[in-house]
Parts: structure tokens; C-alpha cells; sequence
């Protein structure tokens, strides 16, 4: 082999994407001073949960033509359930302010907050037909197909579709509070950019936040087209969604030892609501050795009463360590349900080497 | 620190995030997700760090939970054997690239920290939260296992430091 030394050419440089986000973030950073106080949990699922089913039906999108959250949860994410009732804590008439920008006006079409998750439905509307307005992290060079569903099977790039059209091709972002959310946009007919943007947030009461949105032009850079960070322009969004509240709370009765790989699960919390059943797993470690063994991967999935993985809900799931620092916490949503289970069975597993620890059934009060 | 020098010192970080977030995850989007995750969890807890010489270290420690949570995730989503093999980007050469994503990532991580990104192995233990032999093992049966797929002779141009 060569030097060892060579492996960094095993890596390209980072791509445009990459460094875009990563100065989008950065932009976007708050000083607690310009922060508001509101208690936010970890984490997002992403925008591309996989897999199966979906309850919904008749929604604002089959009268309409436009995306709502509801669509986006039917069409653009698999196995994700929600309550028939989902459809009646969709609040349309928020209450908004801001978010006109050079080449798009940004507006909330539809909010749900629950008191554990807030889903928005944002729309970016050009100021002048002769835009295109793409997500964040669309690019010239991807297939035209990536706009959305309008655009499905068509051949070409971006590039293809905004020169065969005449049109300027617009950057735009949008996110909560800069980050924690999970992000999925598509083009309407008229030119709309719609996102379904996600994220978990507890607060009581009115959620007052802002929505970061921007806008920025590609330009050609030696013959390629780029983002002109330059121009780019921030107009925050600030709304206040109503908290429509979660239905129900239960507990696990007591805590179940994993003794395979050295956890024990002290508290397993589940709050059901229309959009889904959040689940909070504490656990901490009983042996040190057998839970280094894990390598760092333990996970806990559910299992249904034939032993199937329980796929996911609507909202989104993360990782990390309590403020004592010796509390582990695993935050998941699975589908919505009228009722909250009174036992749940949980599995450990390694996600690195797929190895199945213990399984327990626990009891919830 | 500033918000200016806080953004500053990242972008200086630029290539090592992406090649970090690379070596771990092989969608474009989960890798823009976890560093973004990273870079907002490094803001909110900079007050935690107490020594700013080793912010880099640090965020690196961050950006490689974040990595880990989003495998964890996704394992669950996908079966491992249904994900796309990766494709070289452009610029990188193909055959070191095959070679180096042909490891286990238990094995790969330790030697990309170390001969891509310096790491020393005694940082690379408080990066993984590894005993530093555990580190040392790991970069060996990776080293072996690198020659063994690009199929010749490695020199080992600086051992291994532990400093």
C-alpha cells in the first residue's frame, strides 16, 4: 500500500451541500439573550422515515391541490399513523408575522402543536413567477424529480428544467429555531415551495417561535452554479400555535433489568395525542463491563405481541444523557393510538453488530 | 467566545467535519443533519468547554455521537445489507476510498482520526471514549486489514504516537 498518510485522498472535499449547511447553521446561531426561554428536547428523526401504512385519508390536498401536514404524512412518509382526529387540531388561521424576503414571502399554511411536537406546514411563494424556488438542500445538478411528485419520471436536472422554462433558480431554507427538526419540501403547481418542517419542543400553553427562513440566488461561478452566500437573506417568521395538548400519560410500574448488556430500564414514560405516542426510555447502567461491550450501540426497539418491530409515528426520536449525567434517555414516537397500551415489550439490541439482548414485557400504569 | 469566533474556528473545521461525518455515514443528507445537530449542541454547551485549545477535539466527540445516534436510527429502518454501497465522490481515489469503506467501522474511525485528521492516540481514546489500548488495537487490525485489501506492502511512515 501507499503511505498511510495518503488516506485523506480516500475523501473528496466536502461538497457545496455540505458547506452551505454547515454556514446556514452557523448563520443561524443564537446567543441565550436572543433566544426564547422554551424547553426544547433533543433531536429529529430526518426527513425520510421508511417503511409501510398510513391511516389518513380525505384531507385538504384532495379538495384543494395544495399540501398540507396531513398530506405530507400520508404521501411523503411511509407507516406513519395518526388519529382520524388529527385532522381537527390542524390549525390554518395562524397567527404570523414576517417573513417577506427578496424573491419569496414565506407563510404558514397550517400548524399542529400538541405540547410535545410542533409540525408546520410553510409555504414559500416567489415574489416573481420568473423564480424557482428549491429547498435547502436541492441543487442544480440533482434530477428534476426532486422537486416532487409534479415533476416524478421526468428526465433531466434542475438546471435541465429552469433552462428549458427561463427561470432563476432560488435557494430557500426554513427551520425551527435553527435546528431539532426534521425537514421535507416539494413544489406546488404555481411555483409554491411547501416544507412540512417537524421537531419535538415541550412548553405549556401558546407556542410562541420563530421560523428561520431565507432566500439567497444562485449565481454562475465559473461555470457553475452556486448559492451567492453574499445575498443571502434571513427574514425570521415568528407564530404563535395554540397548544392543542396531549390526551394521556403512562408510566411503567417498575423497572426491568437487561442484564445481557448491563442496563437497566428504570422509567419508561408514553404520552399519547392525536399525532402519536411519545415515549421517553431512561435507563442506567448496572455493569459497566457487559454495557462496554455493546460498544456504544444499545438501542431499544418495541415489539408487537407476535414479536414484530413496531415501526415508527409522525414525530421524532434521539438520543442522549439526562443532566445527571448517569441517566441514559432514548426518545421515540410510535403511531398513534385511542388508548395507551398497558404493557409494552421492549427489546435491547446492538445496532453495530444486530445482536439481540434481553426482552422485556413491562407493565404501565 | 463570540458567535463570530465560535463560526470562525468551524469553518476552519470544515473538511475535518465532513470527512468525520463521511467516515460514519454514507448518505449525504444524514451527514448535513448530524453535523448541523453537532454544530447547535456545540454552541448551546460552550460554556462547558474549558480549555478553547481543545474545542476541536471536543466537537469532534459531538459530531461522532450525533453520527452514531442517526446509525442507530436508521438501523433500525434499513437492514444493513439494503444500504447502497458508496460511491467515491469526486476527487477522492477510488481504490483507497474501496479500501477504506471496506473496513469495519470500529477499525476505520481510529485510523482516520489518526492519519487523516492527527489525532493522537491518546485523543482519539477521549474522541471514542476508548481505552487508549483498545485504540491501539483497533488501528492495528485496521492497518492490517488495509493492506490486505489494497493487496501490497504499507509503510508505516510515524507509528503510532502517544502523546
Amino acid at each position: 500500500m501507499r503511505d498511510f498518510n495518503d488516506l485523506r485522498r480516500a475523501f473528496g472535499e466536502a461538497d457545496e451541500a455540505f458547506q452551505d449547511n454547515v454556514f446556514r447553521v452557523l448563520a443561524g446561531l443564537r446567543t441565550e439573550e436572543e433566544r426564547k426561554p422554551m424547553k426544547k428536547t433533543r433531536w429529529k428523526l430526518g426527513a425520510a422515515v421508511a417503511a409501510a401504512v398510513l391511516l389518513m385519508a380525505a384531507t385538504a390536498f384532495a379538495l384543494t391541490n395544495t399540501w398540507g401536514i396531513l398530506d405530507f404524512l400520508t404521501s411523503r412518509r411511509q407507516n406513519v399513523s395518526v388519529l382520524p382526529e388529527a385532522e381537527e387540531i390542524v390549525q390554518k388561521d395562524v397567527p404570523q408575522q414576517g417573513g417577506k424576503a427578496a424573491y419569496a414571502t414565506f407563510a404558514v399554511r397550517e400548524a399542529v402543536y400538541d405540547g410535545k411536537e410542533v409540525f408546520i406546514a410553510l409555504e414559500a411563494r416567489p415574489t416573481e413567477e420568473q423564480y424557482l424556488l428549491l429547498g435547502p438542500d436541492a441543487y442544480p445538478d440533482n434530477p428534476v424529480g426532486d422537486l416532487g411528485p409534479l415533476f416524478a419520471g421526468k428526465a433531466g436536472t434542475i438546471a435541465d428544467y429552469a433552462h428549458e422554462t427561463g427561470k432563476s433558480l432560488i435557494h430557500t431554507f426554513a427551520g425551527i429555531d435553527s435546528a431539532s427538526c426534521s425537514i421535507d419540501f416539494l413544489l406546488e403547481e404555481d411555483g409554491t415551495l411547501v416544507y412540512l418542517i417537524n421537531g419535538r419542543y415541550e412548553a405549556e400553553g401558546k407556542l410562541e417561535l420563530t421560523v428561520d427562513c431565507g432566500v439567497a440566488p444562485f449565481v454562475d461561478q465559473d461555470g457553475k452554479m452556486t448559492v451567492d452566500h453574499a445575498s443571502l437573506q434571513r427574514t425570521p417568521l415568528t407564530v404563535s400555535l395554540e397548544n392543542t395538548g396531549t390526551k394521556r400519560t403512562a408510566t411503567s410500574a417498575a423497572a426491568a433489568d437487561f442484564a445481557s448488556c448491563g442496563v437497566r430500564v428504570e422509567r419508561v414514560t408514553m404520552t399519547g395525542s392525536e399525532m402519536g405516542i411519545y415515549v421517553t426510555i431512561e435507563y442506567t447502567v448496572t455493569d459497566e463491563e457487559k454495557y462496554a461491550k455493546t460498544g456504544d450501540g444499545l438501542w431499544f426497539e418495541f415489539l408487537d405481541e407476535n414479536g414484530e418491530i413496531l415501526p415508527f409515528g409522525a414525530g421524532t426520536a434521539g438520543a442522549g444523557v439526562a443532566s445527571d449525567g448517569k441517566t441514559f434517555v432514548q426518545d421515540i414516537t410510535l403511531p398513534a393510538a385511542e388508548k395507551l397500551p398497558e404493557m409494552v415489550i421492549l427489546r435491547a439490541f446492538n445496532c453495530w453488530t444486530k445482536e439481540r439482548y434481553d426482552t422485556c414485557a413491562i407493565d404501565l400504569n | 467566545m463570540t458567535k463570530d469566533e465560535f463560526a470562525k474556528r468551524i469553518a476552519g473545521m470544515m473538511q475535518t467535519l465532513y470527512r468525520v461525518s463521511y467516515a460514519q455515514l454514507s448518505q449525504s443528507c444524514d451527514r448535513e443533519d448530524a453535523v448541523q445537530e453537532c454544530l447547535c449542541k456545540a454552541w448551546q454547551k460552550r460554556h462547558q468547554l474549558r480549555d478553547e485549545r481543545y474545542m476541536q477535539t471536543w466537537v469532534i466527540r459531538i459530531l461522532i455521537n450525533e453520527c452514531r445516534n442517526i446509525q442507530r436510527k436508521k438501523s433500525r429502518l434499513v437492514p444493513l445489507f439494503e444500504l447502497p454501497e458508496r460511491e467515491a465522490p469526486a476527487g477522492a481515489d477510488r481504490e483507497l476510498h474501496d479500501a477504506l469503506f471496506a473496513l469495519d467501522e470500529r477499525l476505520r474511525l481510529p485510523i482516520v482520526l489518526h492519519y487523516v485528521e492527527g489525532f493522537s492516540v491518546g485523543e482519539i481514546a477521549a474522541i471514542l471514549r476508548l481505552p487508549e489500548g483498545t485504540v491501539k488495537s483497533r488501528m492495528l487490525r485496521g492497518r492490517r486489514e488495509l493492506q490486505r485489501q489494497l493487496n501490497g506492502e504499507a509503510t508505516e511512515p510515524c507509528g503510532i504516537s502517544t502523546t
